[in-house]
């Protein structure tokens, strides 16, 4: 069993997928590893009756984690104060006299139909919340078997999609390969550097990493998100879980041909100019940009803020890593629609080019409105280029 | 709260750290401030209004016809540029490409 540790804020994991898709399944093998050891579990349930916490009794972790059941309505929308109430009643008994195990880390598993970035913005936007818990990864399940559905009809599995840091495509064992690749395909066309795990039944924390993130790992986290990217080319990397380190490989190629090597990888590509996914309502694609030359941090700043006040609500993740003028060591900036975490220092280049990355997600305007926009304001003495 | 002029002491905004010292908690100085306020004068232009440093820690938002607000962050900016002005900030916008890459 792993030592317990007191981070000084709470990472708080999200769960999320539409209905059906897996998550009780997934987060059933996740509680049986010892990064989840002590970990408390918030289960959201829409109806008033939930189920889903029954389902997770007998983890061989059982004794040392807690089980919150948050019934009666989508944690997104309807229950926000009961989840922030939630989460600061763990604080408490665990401050207190209670028998509530110390747990490190806090994970919540939406329902079908959440948003989960109204979840992030609570930990986020709360006052009391923001000093006791951090957001850590975020991992969204997609059915093998009705995914691509989902995503054509409903604007939520999309948003699901487009906002996480894990990609787990579920039930790809009674699925045919090249229908999951299909999936893959327009998965990465909406989030293009977020991991993507199949699931053969088999998917685990050896696997997702769900435990880390920038706080905790920023070098390899970085890592999972840019690879050996570099601008103008279109390449990938693909990640291997071996005894707890990752190794990289170049894997560079384009998203519809690559097969999938196994159950336990997990890959990145790096696209932009191809068919992003949305018929109905919003349109999900991944720009990512480059910069050779350092940027200005002051213009930086300024330009991004501007960004996100105008184009926030469309935006749902920015992530970079970022090359400043003045810094040896790069800089990674990250966020969930408007909300941009404080800014953190790596020790070192991940995988030694020294150059900016950018990448945004969501419903975005055209790129190069956004390259011509950066350039205007002189951020960087170079030119800020779309990654091909 | 500032004992003299009771202003609440607000969240640091993520673009106030100095990144280019290496801890992450130092934030801008009064050099690299005033060099925001300079870059910021420019892109203000074309709504009509203009910053200026304020006690060290706030800055103050002047419309051409009188208005005056106290901002705290460039997301606090934004907002009051939009009200005082009545334009929406774009940085995409063709108006504040071409102030932006005019000379100061």
């Amino acid at each position: 069993m792993t030592q317990l540790k007191s981070p000084s804020r709470y990472p708080v994991n999200v769960l999320t997928g539409f209905l059906g898709s897996g998550k009780t399944t997934l987060l059933r093998r996740l509680l049986q590893s010892d990064a989840m050891a002590h970990c408390a579990v918030l289960i959201n349930e829409f109806g008033s009756v939930g189920l889903d916490h029954l389902l997770l009794e007998h983890t061989e972790h059982e004794q040392d984690q807690e089980m919150v059941l948050l019934p009666n309505g989508c944690v997104c929308c309807a229950i926000r104060g009961d989840f922030e109430q939630a989460l600061l009643r763990l604080l408490e008994r665990r401050s207190g006299q209670s028998a509530l195990p110390a747990f490190d880390r806090v994970l919540i598993e939406t329902t079908g139909v959440a948003d989960p970035a109204p979840v992030i913005n609570t930990i986020l936007m709360s006052p009391v919340l923001q000093h006791h818990f951090r957001v850590g990864t975020l991992v969204t399940v997609v059915d093998a078997l009705h995914g691509e559905q989902h995503l054509r009809e409903q604007d939520v599995s999309r948003k699901q999609v487009a906002v996480a840091d894990r990609l787990v495509i579920s039930k790809a064992d009674i699925v045919p390969d090249h229908q999951v690749a299909q999936l893959e395909a327009q998965l990465q066309a909406i989030n293009s550097i977020a991991p993507i795990v199949r699931s053969y039944d088999d998917a685990d924390e050896e696997v997702l990493k769900v435990s880390r993130d920038v706080m905790l790992d920023g070098e390899r986290e970085v890592l999972s998100w840019f690879g050996k990217s570099a601008g103008g080319v279109l390449r990938g990397a693909r990640l291997r879980a071996q005894d707890d380190d990752v190794r990289v490989e170049e894997a560079v190629g384009n998203m519809a041909g690559q097969p999938f090597s196994g159950n336990t990888t997990m890959r990145t590509n790096h696209y932009v100019d191809i068919a992003a996914v949305g018929t109905h309502e919003r349109t999900y694609s991944t720009v990512s940009l480059t910069c050779a030359a350092p940027l200005d941090w002051i213009a930086f700043g300024v330009w991004l803020s501007m960004f996100l006040h105008r184009y926030g609500p469309q935006i749902l993740r920015v992530k970079g890593l970022l090359n400043i003028e003045g810094s040896e060591t790069p800089i990674v900036v990250h966020g969930v629609h408007a909300t941009i975490y404080p800014p953190s220092h790596l020790k070192a280049w991940p995988s030694g080019e020294r150059n900016t990355r950018l990448v945004l997600i969501g419903d975005l305007p055209p790129a190069n409105r956004i390259v011509e926009s950066l350039n205007a304001f002189s951020v960087s003495e170079g030119e800020f280029q779309i990654a091909r | 709260m500032c004992g003299l002029c009771g202003i609440l002491n607000s969240e640091v905004h993520w673009a106030d750290h100095d990144v280019a010292v290496g801890s992450p908690e130092t934030l801008l100085g009064r050099r690299e401030r005033s060099r925001r306020v300079q870059f910021l004068n420019r892109l203000l232009r074309p709504y009509a209004c203009s910053l200026s440093e304020w006690q060290g820690s706030s800055f103050v938002l002047s419309s051409f016809t009188g208005k005056a607000e106290i901002i705290n962050s460039l997301s606090e900016l934004w907002l009051h540029v939009e009200k005082f002005s009545g334009i929406p900030v774009d940085p995409l916008g063709d108006d504040i490409v071409r102030a932006s890459s005019s000379p100061s």
